[in-house]
Parts: C-alpha cells; sequence; structure tokens
C-alpha cells in the first residue's frame, strides 16, 4: 500500500508540477505574499491616514488638538461644513471626520464638544483610527486636566492652611463656649435662688397706717389733753395768781408771782410747742400717712415689679435654659466641626499626591507589545502563514481531487484493486508535502524581513503546529473536491469554506465581539487554531506546552475529519459513478436529440462514412477508380456536414478527419 | 462447452425519461470475441459501462464471474492522466493493478512494442495524436493480464497498419484466455476477430449469436451487386425483390438474397423488361456490413425467429406491458 500512496504522491506532483500555472502558484505564491508583505510592511509601524475636520471657528484648543494630530504623521484636511466632511469618509477619501464646537474651551460657561466621525465598514482600520484620534483628545485633554488640578490642588493647600489656622479659633470658641455655659450655669444658679414673691400683706401697711392714724390720733390727743391740761394749768396758776396777789404778800407775790408768770410763760411756750408739735404731728402723721399711703403705693408698684420680676426670672430661666441647651449644642457644633474639620485636615493629610501630573494620570498607561517587535510583518505574519496554508491546503487538495475524479483516468483508477481510499491518502500526503513545501519557502523569505528573535528556533515548533493544522484543512479540501460535481463547483465550494472559516477566525472580526456561548463554539474553528498556534510562536514566544488543549483540539478535527473521509469514500465513489451514469446517459440522449434534429443528413452522412471506411478498408488494393470514387464521397459527406449543428459536428468530426487524412496520405 | 463469464438478464437503464436500454439479455461466453454493433447512440457503449459495472441497470442483472479487478476497459474516451508521459500512465496504473516490477516491465516492454509506442513512451500524454492515445488507452486496458477486455471502437482513430496490430493483439490475449468485448465502427475488422455478435437496435438486443446465425436468421447467403450505366435506373430496382437502399449507393443496386438461380432468373428478367444498361454484375458471399446495414437501417427487415424466441415472445409482450 505504501508503494501506492508512492505512486500516487509521485502522479499528483508530476500532475501538478506539468500544470505550468499550478506549479507557479505552488512556488511562487508563498513567495510572492511574503516578499509583497514584507517589502511593504519593513519598518512600517504607522498607518497612512487622512483626518477631516471641520469647525465654525477653530478655538486654541482645536488648533492644538489638530496639530496634536499633525504630529502624529496624520494628514487632516479641512472641510466648510460637517456634511462635506460626513461624506468624505462616507466615499473614503477621509478615513474620520472630526467636528469641533466653534465654543471648545476649558471655561465651565463653554460646552464645547469634539465629534468623530469614524467608518466603521473599515474594521480593522476603525480601531486604529478611533485609538489615534481618542490617544490625541486624551493627550490634550490630560494637559488640560494637569492645569486645572494645579489650581485646584494649590486650593486645597490654601485651604489646608486656613483649616489649620481656624482650628485654634476653634478651640476658643468651644473654651468661650464652655465659659459661657458655665455664665448660664451661674446666671441659672443665681436667677434660680431668688424668689421675687414676698407677701406684702405681711407688711401690714393698713395696720401702719391704723397706727400712725392712731398715733396722730393719740399724740393730738395727748398733745390736746396736755395743752388742756396746760390752759387748766394756766388758768390754775391764774386763780393761784390771783390767790397770791389777793395775799397781797408783796413777797410772796415778789416771788411767786414771777415764778407763776414764768410758769404760764412756759405753759403758754408749752402750749404752743405742743401746738406746734400737734401740727408737726399732724404734719408729720400727714407726712406719715402720705409715706404710707406712698409706701403702700411703692408696695403695690413692688408687688407689682416683683410679679414682672418674677415673670422676669421665669423668662430668664427659660432663656437661661435654652441659652444654656444651645451653649451644648453649639459645643456639640463645635465638637462635630473641629471634629469635621480635623476629618478635613487628616484627609487633606492623607493627600499624600499633590503632583498634577500624578493626579491627572495617576498611573502611566504604556501599551506595550508582549514581544519587542512592533513592525506589521511580524504580527501579520502568522496570520499570512494561517491564510496561506488554508488556502493552499484547501485548494490544492481539492483541486487534486477534482483533477482525478474530472479525469477519464479515474475510472480505471475504481476498477483497480487499489481502493479510493488510498487514492485519497496519496492526495492529503501529495498536499501535505506542498505545503510544507510553501511553509519552508515562506519561512526562509520572511526571515530577513522580520525582526524576531530565535526565529529559527521556533520554526520547529511552527513546522509541527503545521503538520497538526494543515492535515485538517487537507481533509476538508478532499471532502469538498469529493463532494463537488464539478471543478467550478469544487472552486466555489473551497472558497466558501475558506471565507467561512476566515470570517469566524477572530482575523476580521474579533470573536470576543460575539455572544460568549457562540465564542466558545468558534474557538474551535481550526482556522482560529491554526492562527492561534503560530500567533503564540512567532508573536509570544510560547511553548507548545502551554497550547495542549488547542494543539489537541486540532487533533481532534484532524481524526474526526480523517474517520469521516474513511466512512464516506464509499459514498462518494458510489456518487461518482451515479453521476457517471448519468453523464453517460446524457450523451446519448442528446446525440439521439440531434439525431432527431438532423436526421437525414445524420443518416446520409453515417451512410456515407461506412462506404468510405469500407472503400479504405486496409484489405483493399485501391484502384484509380476506387480512390476518385472515395473523394468524390468524402465531398459529399463534407457538404452534408457542413450542414449539421455544432453537436453533432463534433459527433462525426475525428471519423471525418481521419478518412481525410487516409486520403491525404493516397 | 463454456462457461458464462458475463450473463445479462432482462437489463434495463432509464434514467428520468430517457430509456437506455430496453430489456436487454445475453450470454458472453468465457473465451470469446465478442462484437456488439448498434447504430450511433443506440446504447453500445452503455452496454459495455454496465458490463464494467461503471453504470448500474434500472432493472434486471448482469453477473459477472470473474473477479471485478480482472477487467480492462478502453472506452471511446481515453482515460489515462493526460499530464503524466505515457511510461508514467503505464507504471502508474501497473501499480494500482498491484502488478510486481517484472510482470509490469515485461507487460510494459510487450504492449509499448507492439503497438508501437515505445519511442513516445517518454511524451506527455496530452502532446499525443488521436491515434497514439487510444493506443496508450488499450495498452492499459490490457497491461493487468485482465480475464475480460472491453473495448469501445479500438481501432476508432488508427490507420489500417495499426487496426491489423490490435486487432492481432486482441487474437493474442483471446488466445491467452481473455475473453473480449469490442465495438467497432470498421464491421469488417470486427468480422475478422468476432467470433460472436450482439446486434442492437431501438436499445434492445435484436441479435445475439455467431455470423452463420445471422445469416441464417436473416435468410441470406449471397449478395448481389449492380452498376448501373444511368443512375435514375436505380429507382426501377426499389419494386424488385429484397432492395436494401441503405446499402446502394449512386449507381450502385445492391441484392441481399438466399437462392441464386431464382433471384438472377428475375433480375435478368426486370433488367431486359425494363431495358436498363447494366455496367457490371458481382455476386458475393454477404459481409457482416452488408447484414447490419440491412438490419438496422431497414425498418421492415425482421429475423426470422427461433422457435424459443417465438415462445418467448408472448413473456417479452408482457414484460414491455408492465415496463409501460
Amino acid at each position: 500500500m505504501i508503494r501506492t500512496i508512492f505512486e500516487v504522491i509521485k502522479k499528483d506532483l508530476k500532475l501538478l508540477m506539468r500544470s505550468k500555472f499550478s506549479s507557479l502558484v505552488i512556488l511562487l505564491t508563498p513567495l510572492l505574499i511574503i516578499l509583497i508583505t514584507g517589502v511593504a510592511l519593513e519598518n512600517q509601524t504607522n498607518f497612512y491616514i487622512t483626518v477631516g475636520t471641520y469647525s465654525q471657528s477653530y478655538s486654541h484648543l482645536s488648533k492644538s488638538y489638530i496639530s496634536n494630530l499633525e504630529s502624529n504623521s496624520v494628514i487632516v484636511e479641512y472641510f466648510d461644513s460637517e456634511q462635506e466632511c460626513i461624506d468624505a469618509v462616507k466615499i473614503g477619501k477621509v478615513h474620520a471626520c472630526v467636528v469641533f464646537s466653534p465654543d471648545l474651551r476649558i471655561e465651565e460657561k463653554y460646552n464645547g464638544f469634539i465629534r468623530f466621525y469614524v467608518d466603521y465598514s473599515h474594521l480593522n482600520l476603525a480601531w486604529i483610527i478611533k485609538d489615534l484620534l481618542f490617544t490625541s483628545a486624551e493627550q490634550e485633554s490630560k494637559e488640560i486636566s494637569q492645569n486645572l488640578i494645579d489650581d485646584l490642588i494649590s486650593v486645597v493647600e490654601l485651604t489646608n492652611e486656613n483649616v489649620d489656622k481656624e482650628k485654634a479659633e476653634l478651640t476658643n470658641l468651644a473654651t468661650s463656649n464652655d465659659k459661657l455655659s458655665s455664665i448660664f450655669s451661674t446666671l441659672y444658679s443665681y436667677i434660680s435662688v431668688l424668689h421675687p414673691e414676698y407677701d406684702l400683706s405681711k407688711l401690714k401697711i393698713s395696720d401702719l397706717s391704723d397706727a400712725a392714724s392712731s398715733l396722730k390720733l393719740k399724740s393730738t390727743g395727748v398733745i390736746s389733753l396736755a395743752s388742756n391740761k396746760l390752759s387748766e394749768l394756766s388758768s390754775s396758776l391764774d386763780s393761784l395768781k390771783s390767790t397770791i396777789s389777793a395775799m397781797n404778800n408783796s413777797e410772796v407775790e415778789a416771788t411767786l408771782l414771777p415764778k407763776i408768770d414764768q410758769m404760764k410763760a412756759d405753759i403758754v411756750s408749752y402750749q404752743q410747742l405742743l401746738t406746734s408739735n400737734k401740727n408737726s404731728i399732724e404734719s408729720e402723721a400727714g407726712a406719715l400717712e402720705s409715706y404710707i399711703s406712698n409706701l403702700k403705693s411703692a408696695i403695690d408698684e413692688l408687688s407689682q415689679i416683683l410679679n414682672q420680676v418674677k415673670i422676669s426670672q421665669e423668662k430668664s430661666i427659660e432663656y437661661v435654659n435654652d441659652g444654656k441647651q444651645e451653649a451644648v449644642n453649639l459645643l456639640n457644633y463645635i465638637f462635630s466641626l473641629q471634629k469635621s474639620i480635623n476629618e478635613i485636615e487628616k484627609k487633606i493629610d492623607e493627600i499624600n499626591i499633590l503632583s498634577s501630573g500624578k493626579i491627572a494620570e495617576p498611573f502611566k498607561t504604556e501599551i506595550k507589545s508582549v514581544t519587542p517587535e512592533k513592525q506589521s510583518i511580524t504580527l501579520l505574519f502568522p496570520i499570512i502563514l494561517s491564510l496561506m496554508i488554508l488556502f493552499v491546503s484547501l485548494v490544492v487538495s481539492s483541486t487534486l481531487v477534482q483533477m482525478e475524479k474530472q479525469s477519464e483516468a479515474h475510472i480505471r483508477n475504481i476498477t483497480t484493486p487499489t481502493k479510493t481510499i488510498v487514492i485519497s491518502l496519496g492526495i492529503f500526503l501529495t498536499t501535505l508535502f506542498i505545503v510544507l513545501f510553501q511553509f519552508i519557502i515562506s519561512m526562509i523569505s520572511i526571515a530577513p524581513l522580520v525582526n524576531i528573535p530565535n526565529f529559527f528556533l521556533r520554526f520547529s515548533s511552527a513546522l509541527l503546529l503545521t503538520l497538526i493544522s494543515s492535515p485538517v484543512f487537507i481533509l476538508i479540501g478532499i471532502l469538498i473536491g469529493s463532494l463537488s460535481k464539478s471543478e467550478q463547483g469544487s472552486l466555489i465550494l473551497t472558497i466558501l469554506v475558506a471565507l467561512l472559516l476566515i470570517i469566524f477566525s477572530g482575523m476580521i472580526y474579533p470573536l470576543e465581539g460575539f455572544p460568549r456561548g457562540f465564542q466558545m463554539v468558534l474557538k474551535l474553528n481550526p482556522l482560529y487554531l491554526s492562527n492561534y498556534f503560530y500567533n503564540q510562536v512567532f508573536v509570544k514566544d510560547a511553548a507548545l506546552s502551554q497550547m495542549l488543549l488547542q494543539i489537541l483540539t486540532q487533533i481532534c478535527w484532524l481524526i474526526g475529519l480523517f474517520i469521516s473521509l474513511i466512512l464516506l469514500q464509499d459514498l462518494f465513489d458510489e456518487k461518482f459513478l451515479s453521476r457517471h451514469t448519468t453523464k453517460a446517459l446524457h450523451r446519448p440522449k442528446k446525440k439521439a436529440s440531434n439525431k432527431r434534429a438532423n436526421s437525414q443528413e445524420y443518416a446520409k452522412l453515417t451512410k456515407l462514412l461506412l462506404e468510405l471506411n469500407h472503400i479504405l478498408s486496409p484489405k483493399n488494393k485501391l484502384t484509380k477508380d476506387q480512390v476518385d470514387e472515395a473523394k468524390r464521397l468524402y465531398l459529399e459527406a463534407l457538404a452534408i456536414y457542413q450542414k449539421l449543428d455544432k453537436r453533432t459536428k463534433e459527433e462525426f468530426f475525428d471519423e471525418l478527419n481521419l478518412i481525410h487524412k487516409k486520403l491525404s496520405a493516397l | 462447452m463454456k462457461m458464462n463469464i458475463v450473463e445479462a438478464k432482462n437489463v434495463t437503464l432509464a434514467y428520468k425519461n430517457y430509456l437506455a436500454l430496453k430489456d436487454v439479455s445475453f450470454n458472453i461466453k468465457k473465451g470469446t470475441v465478442l462484437g456488439i454493433l448498434g447504430e450511433s447512440g443506440v446504447g453500445k457503449t452503455t452496454l459495455l459501462s454496465l458490463i464494467v459495472g461503471l453504470i448500474k441497470p434500472s432493472s434486471g442483472r448482469i453477473l459477472l464471474n470473474l473477479d471485478k479487478t480482472k477487467i480492462g476497459f478502453s472506452f471511446q474516451t481515453p482515460s489515462f492522466f493526460d499530464e503524466l508521459t505515457v511510461e508514467e500512465n503505464i507504471e502508474y496504473f501497473g501499480k494500482l493493478f498491484g502488478l510486481s516490477k517484472t510482470e509490469l516491465a515485461r507487460n510494459k516492454k510487450f504492449l509499448l512494442g507492439f503497438l508501437e509506442l515505445k519511442d513516445y513512451s517518454k511524451k506527455i500524454a496530452k502532446e499525443l495524436s488521436g491515434g497514439m492515445r487510444k493506443r496508450l488507452d488499450v495498452i492499459l486496458s490490457l497491461l493487468n493480464d485482465p480475464e475480460l477486455i472491453i473495448l469501445d471502437e479500438p481501432v476508432g482513430e488508427l490507420d489500417p497498419f495499426l487496426r491489423e496490430k490490435v486487432n492481432e493483439l486482441i487474437s493474442i490475449y483471446n488466445k491467452k484466455g481473455a475473453t473480449i468485448v469490442l465495438t467497432s465502427h470498421y464491421l469488417s475488422d470486427l468480422m475478422d476477430v468476432c467470433e460472436e455478435f450482439i446486434i442492437l437496435k431501438d436499445k434492445s438486443v435484436i441479435f445475439s449469436g455467431s455470423f452463420e446465425e445471422l445469416l441464417s436468421k436473416l435468410d441470406v447467403n449471397y449478395k448481389t451487386q449492380i452498376v448501373l450505366e444511368n443512375e435514375r435506373d436505380v429507382e426501377l430496382f426499389k419494386t424488385i425483390f429484397r432492395y436494401n437502399e441503405s446499402l446502394s449507393v449512386r449507381n450502385k443496386v445492391i441484392f441481399l438474397h438466399k437462392d441464386k438461380p431464382l433471384f438472377y432468373k428475375l433480375l435478368l428478367h426486370f433488367i431486359k423488361k425494363n431495358n436498363i444498361k447494366v455496367k457490371e454484375i458481382k455476386v458475393t458471399s454477404p459481409e457482416l456490413r452488408d447484414l447490419f446495414l440491412d438490419l438496422v437501417s431497414n425498418k421492415e427487415r425482421s429475423l426470422k425467429p427461433d422457435k424459443a424466441e417465438e415462445e418467448n415472445k408472448s413473456d417479452v409482450d408482457k414484460k414491455e406491458q408492465t415496463l409501460a
């Protein structure tokens, strides 16, 4: 069997190499792809992007943004209106459009904006453009933000200083409040001990008044009594004096009478004094009464005052209590304020990053490649390699199957003892050989163009992974070739399958964009796996052990497809024979219909050809007449032949041509 | 008694509305050289494809009493790889047939030499002329010393010399024990190499047997060719006994007949009566071509039925009705 497989491989390679186009494709495709992409992308890290821009008036900020873009090798094109700018994106004149509002300023009163229009139909480029535009915007915004933060920080620092200062004042305030509170307490103690209640009846002002009246009355009575007594005394004296005078004792008279007179004068003076005292007492009593009356009024007033005092005391106590409470509240507020200030101070103290740059950009965002490379060719290499292996595997294997099937020789294959699976195995190995050949060419040709360290060390890993991935595509190609009726059908199906594999490989649209469940399925895509392998090996320098799961998945594909091929082989043979039957049966049908259409000519021509063949039979030694006759019949046949339709002509051509040759030889 | 290597019983092949073969039955005896005759499109190639097993019958069956891999075939369209050289094709198929190096070398040497392709062995097949291609295809069909050789128009594009060579080759392989089934437009060649014939008409086998059996069935012993001086006199002959228009060309009138004296008596009488000027009268034995043309192109022509056929006729009618 190995000998037969080897023969099939030899034959397939010969078939491919002898078809100039195929050999050219096999040899040159990888070289061409690698050379073109290599030369085009060598050392190339930037993309040539044109960005359209529009603004009613460009502010300093927008101009700064534009110059930032220009410094990033972006070609900026100015438009007269937003719509023109958008249209330019639509028709692909520019890759993106940036619209600045005329009031694009930092100040708060302005509500400026930057509007981006990106053409997402250029899926891969869209992200690059978006990244570029946003990076520029981010850069610009970061600078502004840094300035604003600088201002903000200086304010915070000032606030911190003030808080420090005010913290002492707050302590004073608390102390004052403490004092105030104690004052209120003292005041309360003072006020609370006051009893502005007095029973004024206890003063017995009416008794005093009564006493004063009684005193006045009694005094005036006494005085009147005394005065009366004095008057009586005076009268008595007068009587005495008369008596003494009547005694005519001069001596007595002289001695007594002056004394009596004196006494009488004294009495008079006493009387006067009494009167004066009485008056005085009356006046004093009046005054006392008036005083008492005043005192009463005063006590009444005092009583009112006391009432008012009491009310005031009560109010005062209330206020003092309120004041005390307020003082407590105030103290609480002060404490709270103190706490808040302490916290603010603590927080401010805790702000150990006071550099605006640090705040505007707390951490440095740096996007670095996992490999030191930045060359596009290096990053594209896994994709190019995956696609090349996909297409070569699919196209060569399906083409070889079709070449085999479309060739009439396949009928002979089927009737030989060699089973069709052996031929399929031969095709499989031929294609694998070609893929490996192309792989090696690609590796050799790409080596000087990429800057991949240990390039040839990675080669062995890549070769092994190619030996796992490529067979999967080859088997798919063989199945496609076996299923297709024609070469065109096979090519279309190959393109379709390749397209599906590419679309769902993450090369065009990231798999992460699909629903999670779907993603899991798509990650089983053999092309995804193939691309993953090369990416891991050439870009990420990963070891084979790190992709064991993926390798196993690809091997599962390989086994599954191989089993399918073995199981379907008989079916393919049956299908081939069934198609052969259809072809074989259609052929005579057409002939028959043609024959019907040209029945007369057909019959005549058949007859003439039979006659000609008979004459020109090698057994006959031709006479001149026979040769002339044959020529005449040939011309007659030719005339009929020219009247036939194309298909019928094809049917007769070979025979007529042979006769022509024979006649020419004669 | 030779055993049958192929037995076809009531084989019908239909595809959609198209009937390719209708209730075909025949046997091919081992070691026979069998020629299949019929008009173009009557189903000769289809019948050969059925024997090889490339087509499956719609109904009926074909029994092959041999290993399928011991069949060699060459159809009208050559079956080899155009991009390979003659030698490469031979070696490739030789290995696919599982021939040993010695067998392959021996057969290659013999066949290339015999069919004079040795000088072209390094030539790419697609660059070969039609005749060479045909020869290569015949070589491939004989490469594995097959027991049954199917040859569809093997001499179609060959010059007379090579036609002879192919016929000789057929005889050689037949002598080696191979059964050979072939079709050819060169009926004289068929006559030379074939022992038995199958004649197809209207998608059915109308005759199966030897040439003698055919003569007997057509009830013909002689072929008389009359060359007239005046071509328009040909029309007069249409009225007489068994005139075959398809055999007659221009001023030649050909008759197939059984009895010599009676026929000539009638013929001479006719010529005399109509005052027909005759250039030449030639009497020969009928060839296969004459019988074939007579049988195939003459609608009124019918074979003398066998007793067995007569018995079976009602059965066949019934079967046809069933198929219809």
